[in-house]
């Protein structure tokens, strides 16, 4: 019997969608493929060998760049990890801290609102890529006020953040849509009462988007922990860990919100995680709103000019956007660190690809893809 | 913690700041120590990092337990002492699948052989990169140099 | 006109179908011109944004300003492409997509063509879209665009079959397949006798199978950007890239017509001197407080009512009115909806609207059949399918 030859393509370090400069090479039998291999490397910018010659505080803009998508978050896993070295030398103010989880949760919005603006652009619905935009510009204005940068920001700092939240950021909880690029509560009300119903409505409920997604990429939670996924990915198949409630850091221990759960470990599920991951972000960004407001205070401790830890190590692991972010730093008592390796979750998510992959037709590998929510930066460092 | 006491009673332990627990073991009993910590419930492993002391490299294998009730459960990093060069130690990809990429990660950066790796390549430098790993500390850049471009001169 | 009528038979056949192919031909592009220039403001508008800016007034001369660039551009031919398949499929493409437009009704007796087999015709035409489709992939000698020509030619003739058994219903409605005897039976049944109402039916199956036949989403597999392969264009670039485009606006707004004058009434519509009249008895109160302006009106109406140019242009005005509805409609879904995998398609196309259509002729010919043989029964065919389809929902 003739046997027919398999294709092997190259989906090429340059896409038509927004992952980044990945490399996908697939095999094809007619629609099935039938093996998958990721190649990565393209945007390796040398993060771990270049944080050792930086002083401490230097490192910060380097961690910002990596999962350049949620780039506070970054910063608040390298920043906490360092301040453990120093152990209870530097106290960081508990305004600070809610600061920092403020920012981290409306930066896990808007890191999601971009996931899932793109897996809807990569499947068709291109309009839901700009809705997604246009939320993100509202953001981007607001912590240009805050912070000075629109993407990347080198905020935090090794003891606090670089500067108190300006006047009038925070407004009321009675402001409306039309405050919501000047006012963090005017933002938030804008997505509880006009965005999420409007994903809801456009894309999530949507049969074609369902037929498309549902029962696709399934993965069990035995797999999902073997093959170390975190995050949505792993919520999303039914294992209820997240690292902001199972290994608390910052002030998680203080705030209300629950953890989303997927059934079903396929696409729409881990779509669906990260939806209502959006709406507990929402909850906690105003539990801190609340403290802020009533609770003004020193946001910087004091540090020493030069930071020196003394000699140890430490893994710090965090939540981040798509996952786990740790940070494994090792200090040699000098003002450099010794070693700063970088644990990122969508180095680790691109693993699953090859198990995933094989077995669906060629028009799933995108959906699988968005779903697993990579961004490049990250996987390469 | 206490399981590994009790199979390893000459490991080295010491506890991080942050209340990790990290034990070295020598390379033989590196396996052991892993499957130990599998059969106890670490069915995660986080990251398989190494660090380069100037005279010796430490390979760091950060387990984890994911258990959605447990709260507060800390990680724990089974170290193992290798020389620089020529360094190998047995492969955890079949136990920790996830362990895959990050031991390719460590064999591309540091040069530690993993024995029984099933995909034994570099991973973030090009497959045929010949300058050597770069994460080491004495690492210099020993790639042939491109011929720099010389302004053509037309004849006068 | 008696130079005309001295020239010899056959002289006036070849320049009368000169001048008719040049005018559809002018027809077809300046509906490409609007249609391009629509997709982009629509779909800016619908992604909360502008679109085309600051080419011309408002951004509207945007197309000219691509055309000449692609006019200009430089071909990138690959090395062992089929040359003559290569060469002549954009223009295929293209030329299926005019005749479409030879059939359409503009007014009264304005139509390029009257064919008696009108609906037989743009069946056979849209087989060349299809050719046009295939050749394209093949002779670009890459297997991606094999692979995405592939899909979009099974998509389309599987989606071709529908669509002509979705019309059958109107056909039979009408009693004949002649396109200017639909639009006249749609404006003899009066008021809301547009074939819309009892066809609903065979409406959507004919909106989605035509959505599938013009490859646009959320069926736009084959150029579908984001996944593998660029579809059966991809080796194509200036100009004869830009047939491509050509051919599936002018097929879009082709089809839209068409759906138009079978399902919309065409060009039928309140004509001017209808206007007229109707506004200078309203203006007259209906004879109730008689004015000279409402007077003067509702007389200039009656006078105009008979002029076959001003009838002419209003037919022209409702026809493309209710096309660029139906081409706004296509651009609104392909906006808004994600985009269905391959098997999905398939399993939509034979599996449920062809049942369905083919369902929606058994329908209307019983209905039809039950009101004749039992003559004076209040029943007809829009009420029972409406309350059918709402029985359904």
């Amino acid at each position: 019997m003739e046997r027919t030859k398999e294709l092997l393509v190259n989906m090429g370090p340059q896409h038509p969608s927004t992952h980044g400069v990945l490399r996908l090479m697939v095999k094809l039998d007619g629609e099935q493929v039938t093996w998958c291999e990721p190649d990565i490397g393209y945007l390796h910018r040398c993060f771990e060998k270049l944080s050792e010659q930086k002083t401490y505080p230097q490192v910060i803009p380097y961690t910002d760049r990596t999962d350049y998508l949620a780039a506070l978050i970054n910063e608040q896993c390298y920043v906490e990890a360092v301040e453990k070295l120093f152990g209870d030398a530097i106290q960081v103010p508990e305004r600070a801290q809610y600061i920092r989880v403020m920012m981290a949760e409306l930066q896990r919005i808007t890191s999601h609102f971009l996931a899932l603006g793109s897996m809807a652009l990569d499947l068709g619905a291109m309009s839901a890529f700009l809705y997604c935009w246009r939320d993100r510009e509202k953001i981007y204005s607001l912590f240009e006020r805050i912070t000075g940068g629109r993407l990347l920001y080198n905020y935090l700092r090794i003891g606090g953040v670089r500067n108190d939240l300006p006047e009038g950021i925070i407004g009321t909880p009675q402001d409306g849509e039309d405050k919501a690029d000047k006012t963090i509560w005017g933002f938030i009300n804008y997505l509880d009462s006009y965005v999420y119903p409007e994903w809801d409505a456009l894309v999530t409920n949507n049969r074609i988007f369902q037929y498309r997604t549902k029962g696709i990429g399934v993965l069990s939670p035995e797999q999902a922990i073997a093959y170390s996924a975190s995050g949505a990915v792993l919520r999303g198949s039914g294992v209820k860990w997240d690292l902001r409630k199972n290994l608390p850091y910052s002030v998680y221990d203080r705030l209300e919100f629950d953890i989303p759960v997927g059934q079903n470990g396929d696409c729409f599920d881990r779509w669906w995680v990260r939806q209502e991951e959006m709406l507990q972000s929402s909850r906690i960004v105003k539990q801190c709103l609340q403290w802020l407001a009533e609770n003004p205070g020193p946001v910087m401790a004091k540090v020493p000019r030069v930071l020196k830890p003394p000699k140890g190590e430490v893994y710090h692991r965090i939540e981040g956007a798509r996952g786990e972010i740790a940070c494994y730093v090792v200090s040699d008592g000098g003002a450099n660190p010794y070693k700063v390796k970088w644990r990122s979750p969508a180095f680790t998510h691109l693993q699953l690809m090859p198990l995933l992959i094989p077995g669906h037709k060629l028009a799933d590998i995108i959906p699988i893809l968005g779903s697993i929510d990579i961004v490049l930066g990250e996987v390469d460092r | 913690m206490d399981f590994l006491k009790e199979r390893f009673p000459d490991a080295q332990f010491a506890t991080h700041v942050n209340g990790d627990t990290e034990v070295l073991v020598p390379a033989a009993q590196y396996e052991e120590a892993v499957r130990a910590c599998y059969d106890a419930g670490y069915k995660y492993c986080s990251a398989v990092t190494a660090i380069d002391w100037q005279d010796r490299l430490t390979l760091v294998t950060s387990l984890a337990r994911i258990d959605p009730a447990e709260v507060g459960a800390r990680t724990i990093h089974i170290k193992v002492d290798l020389p620089r060069t020529g360094a190998h130690i047995p492969s955890i990809a079949g136990l920790y699948p996830g362990a895959n990429w990050h031991e390719r990660e460590t064999y591309d950066m540091y040069g530690i052989r993993f024995d029984g790796h099933p995909n034994h390549r570099r991973i973030l430098l090009p497959d045929n990169w010949q300058g050597g790993y770069p994460l080491l500390k004495d690492f210099t850049d020993r790639r042939p140099k491109r011929p720099r471009l010389v302004r053509h001169r037309f004849a006068e | 006109m008696e130079w005309w009528y001295s020239l010899p038979t056959t002289a006036q056949v070849w320049i009368g179908g000169i001048l008719k192919a040049s005018l559809i031909l002018i027809c077809g592009l300046l509906n490409f011109y609007l249609c391009l220039m629509l997709e982009r403001k629509i779909s800016a508008w619908i992604q909360n944004r502008v679109g085309p800016w600051r080419v011309g007034l408002w951004g509207w001369f945007q197309p000219v300003a691509d055309l000449i660039k692609l006019w200009v551009k430089e071909y990138i031919q690959p090395n062992n492409v089929d040359k003559w398949l290569y060469l002549i499929a954009p223009f295929i493409g293209f030329v299926s997509a005019n005749l479409v437009w030879l059939i359409v009704p503009f007014g009264d007796k304005l139509i390029a063509t009257d064919f008696e087999i009108g609906i037989i015709f743009i069946a056979a035409v849209t087989g060349y879209d299809v050719i046009a489709t295939f050749m394209a992939g093949w002779g670009s000698n890459n297997k991606y665009s094999l692979l995405g020509a592939m899909r979009g030619a099974a998509q389309m003739i599987s989606y071709e079959i529908t669509m002509v058994m979705s019309v059958i219903g109107v056909v039979m409605m009408a009693g004949s397949l002649r396109l200017s005897d639909i639009v006249l039976a749609q404006q003899e049944r009066g008021l809301f006798g547009w074939f819309l109402f009892p066809q609903i039916i065979g409406f959507l199956v004919y909106l989605m199978a035509s959505l599938a036949e013009l490859n646009r989403a959320p069926f736009d597999l084959s150029e579908a950007e984001q996944e593998l392969v660029a579809g059966h264009h991809t080796e194509y670039s200036g100009f004869r890239w830009a047939m491509f485009m050509l051919s599936e606006y002018i097929h879009l707004a082709a089809w839209s017509a068409i759906a138009a004058s079978l399902f919309l009434g065409g060009w039928s519509g309140p004509t001017l001197g209808q206007v007229a009249a109707g506004l200078g008895n309203l203006l007259n109160g209906f004879g109730a407080f008689a004015n000279p302006v409402g007077t003067a009106v509702a007389n200039w109406g009656l006078t105009v009512m008979g002029s076959t140019v001003l009838n002419w242009l209003a037919g022209v005005f409702w026809l493309f009115l209710k096309t660029y509805f139906f081409v706004f409609l296509a651009m609104w879904i392909r906006w808004t909806l994600p985009r269905v995998r391959i098997d999905q398609l398939m399993d939509l196309g034979w599996k449920f609207l062809l049942p369905v259509s083919l369902f929606n002729i058994f329908l209307t010919g019983t209905l039809r059949y039950v009101a004749v043989a039992f003559d004076g029964l209040p029943i007809t065919i829009g009420s029972f399918t409406l309350r059918l389809l709402g029985w359904w929902l």
